[in-house]
């Protein structure tokens, strides 16, 4: 592992000069050996201990999907008149966390933000983590899971198609085109590096998996070229594909009639939404492993900051939402719509609306002052307010309208029940047991990537002081 | 699966006459080197050679000269298949219905939903929109792997262990023995003479067949394999004379109760269940005011309804009598003709300002049907746009007050409801004041007032003269 140096501070602006990407005296080489070194040195004990805690909210989680099966869904709180209880808030809350790995790296290599590559490896794997926890939910809610392949047009005896004007089977068409994108994009960005941990493995089995997943990796320049032409088209195609996903996500939502609901503004509010909450993940997830696996070098306190100016635009775009959903629910003159708006802010559920407004709009706020994007500790506990807060949000656009619709005499209040909550844990066990897997196993930062971004001539035998003296502490 | 084959160091060394000669490969510390190297080798007119880098150097195409590649075609390709054939699938599966037709198997299923044609293209296109990216990114992928011809999980490089830095520090330029220019010495010299740090000989071994094991394996795969559909198979073919299996109920013994049935849960032991008390069912008024109030309507007497009950039974014996065919969106009811609420000038004032706000846009502020929403469609030619009738018609004049009444809370024609945003009284207000207006353009001489008579045929005079 290469030596961290505190006195280089690339959160200064310097006009005229390209703040350097990578910091620490680092070389090709010096990439290779931190990076793949996450891997090959001896797992530290803490990855054991929160790995056994993952796994056994894993079990928890499949013991109550067993339950549910078995059972059936009256055993979620799901009830007259909220049908669409946690589990629809968990898919929508894991999918937006979802976006902002695919923003990272295609959105932001499209606008060749080259300080993406430290970071979107870890962001895609969250993405594609995000998503399984996501497709898990809406796959058990629809309640005879055993003829869940009938979501899927197919030749069958009752000559029975999907109705493909349903924003539900719009819903089914993104997010498995979302993972299955997102997959092959996060899988091909990890060949060049797949190679090199096959390159560097020292026994069979390792040298056989690593070398049977990087495909015969040689990195030729020939392939480097139709490779690099792959990765651009792949980014250009997943950028207008995560922009759909959450719209289509929204579409479940805004194409009924349901006061609070039905709204335009949904598509742009929650794709902004999506992107808020991803950025947040990120920054709970990376800020810990930077620390545990040395890589302050590659990650540094200026990609954190970047990220931080990510979360205080999205955030705000959020608070606009909110405050526009008010405006046009008093401007319509609509009843229903403005008795939905007063009741989400003063009805019995405005503890979780204030709980969502203190977390979404308040907090990212305190992103204006440095202090605040230059202290990773400080940045992290604001992430976390991030990660509530949106749950919130979803809880709050689902549960206040279903609760209290058109007829006072249906209007009811949600309670979860145990198995929602432990669900939902679960959920979070399932992410981090597949999380911490990749962390043991896989090239968690790109590598050939940030080796493109280094200082041109920084080859071997220089010592690295390329870095501009404006840096200097 | 085979991968990765341990290099055979000593043997690769000692260059033994049995095995294939590859090519020559020589390694370089820098992307600099490297670059130089290749314009030259290039310029030498070699065609079968490559470089090795752990990340793509720029400049590199150009020095060796790489074209651009076809991918994005394979990927416009991928996106042209994938839009049609969601387009194709989503018009086909819920917009015809064949029938008999040969392929059953595969007819459509027309769905009318909420009266939309079966085929709207509208709803089609978030599916058309993910097909064409899954199968762009399809192409993208498999045509990056193919035309890289990634997959071959043994090259013969690999034997190379200097070879090993190439995907973490080092760079390489081999040169292919099946080159036209390639020979051995004359290679490896020029290469190290254009600065490479060590320049070493691939050879490789003749492939090895596979081992009668694995052929064993595979055949008893291939059996395994075509079990399962030989079952399917054979069940589809044959009939049973026994119930089919429920492993799962399903909905088929549903333990729901049917109307008239018993259900001893309930002291009565009846399954239906009378109306609480104090409750009104929906669409069930408490007194005939408030039907006249709310609904515009008036109860029918009992001539009436027995005259409807009649009308209705001759329809059912002759189903040809065409009277019966009332116009499509005209509500049909008995329609008061009063207003009941109390009408005084405040009620009028409030009538007016409503109409402004909800009626105006459309109808416009005289009511003649010419508000700024009907003059922007006719501008733009709107062929889906009903033009908006003048309020002044005889027929609208004649139109009773419950009509209106309706009309506004429930919408006519093309015309949406305005329940939700005009309340009870406001709708009367709105009835009252469209009364006004209709007065404003109809009224006979004797009811206007003698000064405004004689200003009204002063400025017609007027009006006269000007044209």
């Amino acid at each position: 592992m290469s030596a961290i140096s505190p006195t280089l501070d690339t959160t200064i602006e310097v006009p005229g000069r390209r703040t350097p990407l990578v910091i620490g005296n680092n070389d090709y080489n010096s990439v290779t050996e931190t990076v793949a070194g996450v891997h090959e040195r001896k797992t530290p004990l803490g990855w054991y201990i929160g790995f056994g805690i993952a796994v056994t909210w894993l079990a928890i989680l499949g013991a109550c999907i067993g339950y549910l099966i078995t059972t059936g869904v009256g055993v979620w709180g799901n009830m007259n008149p909220v049908f669409w209880g946690w589990p629809i808030v968990n898919f929508v809350f894991w999918v937006g966390i979802g976006h902002a790995g695919t923003l990272i790296s295609a959105i932001l290599f499209l606008f060749r933000q080259n300080w993406r590559t430290s970071i979107n490896r870890f962001a895609e794997a969250m993405t594609i983590f995000a998503v399984v926890c996501a497709g898990m939910f809406p796959g058990i809610h629809i309640g005879r899971i055993w003829v869940s392949y009938w979501l899927a047009p197919y030749p069958n005896q009752m000559a029975m198609w999907p109705q493909f004007r349903s924003p539900l089977m719009w819903d089914v068409f993104a997010v498995s085109t979302y993972a299955t994108v997102s997959i092959l994009f996060w899988y091909m960005g990890m060949i060049p590096d797949l190679a090199t941990f096959r390159d560097r493995a020292k026994n069979k089995i390792a040298q056989g998996l690593y070398g049977f997943f990087s495909l015969g990796w040689t990195g030729s320049s020939r392939n480097w070229h139709v490779y690099e032409k792959a990765y651009g088209l792949l980014a250009a195609l997943a950028a207008p594909l995560v922009l759909s996903v959450h719209t289509v996500v929204s579409f479940d939502f805004a194409t009924s009639q349901l006061p609070g609901w039905h709204t335009t503004i949904f598509p742009p509010y929650f794709v902004a939404g999506a992107i808020f909450s991803g950025f947040g993940m990120v920054l709970t997830l990376i800020i810990p492993a930077r620390a545990w696996f040395g890589l302050q070098d590659l990650v540094t306190l200026r990609h954190l900051e970047n990220m931080c100016k990510v979360i205080i635009a999205t955030g705000s775009m959020v608070g606009y939402a909110y405050g526009m959903e008010f405006f046009i629910a008093w401007y319509s003159g609509a009843i229903y719509e403005g008795f939905a708006f007063q009741n989400r802010a003063f009805g019995p559920y405005a503890w979780a609306y204030w709980i969502m407004i203190s977390c979404n709009v308040i907090c990212p706020q305190l992103f204006w002052i440095p202090w605040f994007r230059k202290t990773p500790w400080a940045m992290w506990v604001v992430s976390i307010f991030v990660n509530i807060g949106m749950w919130f949000e979803r809880f709050v656009i689902t549960v206040t309208s279903l609760s209290r619709d058109f007829l006072p005499s249906s209007w009811g209040y949600f309670t979860p029940t145990w198995i929602d909550i432990l669900m939902l844990l679960g959920s979070f066990g399932l992410f981090f047991t597949l999380f911490l897997l990749f962390c043991k196993f896989l090239p968690i930062v790109a590598m050939s990537e940030v080796k493109n971004v280094l200082p041109h001539d920084h080859g071997d035998g220089e010592d690295g002081e390329t870095a501009p003296a404006e840096y200097r502490a | 699966m085979a991968t990765v084959v341990e290099p055979d160091r000593e043997k690769a060394a000692g260059e033994p006459e049995s095995k294939r000669l590859v090519g020559v490969v020589a390694e370089f510390e820098t992307q600099d080197a490297l670059l130089s190297a290749s314009e030259k080798v290039r310029d030498r007119g070699y065609s079968r050679w490559d470089t090795y880098a752990p990340f793509p150097v720029h400049g590199i195409d150009e020095a060796m000269g790489i074209q651009q590649s076809k991918l994005p075609w394979l990927v416009l390709g991928g996106g042209i298949t994938g839009c049609t054939i969601a387009i194709a699938m989503q018009s086909y599966l819920n917009g015809v219905e064949l029938g008999d037709l040969p392929f059953t198997i595969l007819s459509g299923y027309a769905y009318p939903t909420s009266g939309k044609p079966l085929f709207s293209l509208p709803a089609n296109i978030p599916i058309a929109f993910e097909l064409t990216i899954l199968l762009s990114a399809f192409a993208a992928f498999f045509g990056m792997l193919v035309l890289n011809q990634l997959g071959r999980l043994y090259n013969p490089l690999f034997k190379l262990e200097k070879f090993a830095r190439s995907t973490n520090d080092r760079f390489f330029l081999g040169i292919d023995s099946a080159d036209g220019k390639f020979d051995k010495d004359s290679a490896a010299s020029m290469l190290s003479d254009l600065g490479a740090s060590s320049v070493e000989t691939v050879y490789d071994d003749e492939s090895p067949a596979i081992p009668p094991m694995f052929r064993t394996i595979g055949v008893i795969v291939v059996v395994l394999a075509l079990i399962p559909p030989v079952c399917v198979a054979w069940t589809r073919a044959t009939t049973w004379t026994t119930p089919r299996i429920h492993p799962v109920q399903d909905m088929d013994f549903q333990p729901s109760y049917k109307p008239q049935q018993r259900n001893i849960f309930f002291a009565d032991n009846r399954a239906m269940r009378p109306q609480v008390d104090g409750t009104v069912a929906r669409g069930e008024f408490e007194s005939p005011e408030d039907e006249e109030l709310l609904e515009g309507t008036l109860p029918p007497s009992a001539v009436e309804v027995r005259e409807q009950l009649i009308q209705f039974a001759s329809l059912l014996q002759d189903s040809s009598g065409g009277n019966a065919a009332a116009a499509p969106g005209e509500p049909q009811g008995n329609w008061t003709d009063s207003i009941p609420v109390q009408v005084d000038q405040k009620l009028m004032a409030r009538g007016r300002d409503r109409f402004d706000v909800f009626c105006a846009p459309c109808h416009g502020l005289a009511g003649d049907g010419n508000g700024l929403v009907n003059q922007r469609a006719l501008d733009l030619k709107q062929t889906t746009w009903l033009p908006v009738p003048s309020l002044h018609t005889k027929t609208t004049r004649n139109r009773p007050n419950g009509y209106i009444y309706h009309a506004i809370a429930k919408g006519v024609r093309k015309m949406p409801g305005y329940g939700t945003q005009i309340s009870v009284k406001d709708r009367w207000a709105v009835v009252l004041y469209v009364r006004a207006l209709q007065l404003s353009q109809n009224a006979p001489e004797d009811a206007v007032p003698a000064d405004e008579l004689t200003k009204l045929q002063s400025d017609n005079a007027t009006d006269d003269a000007s044209n």
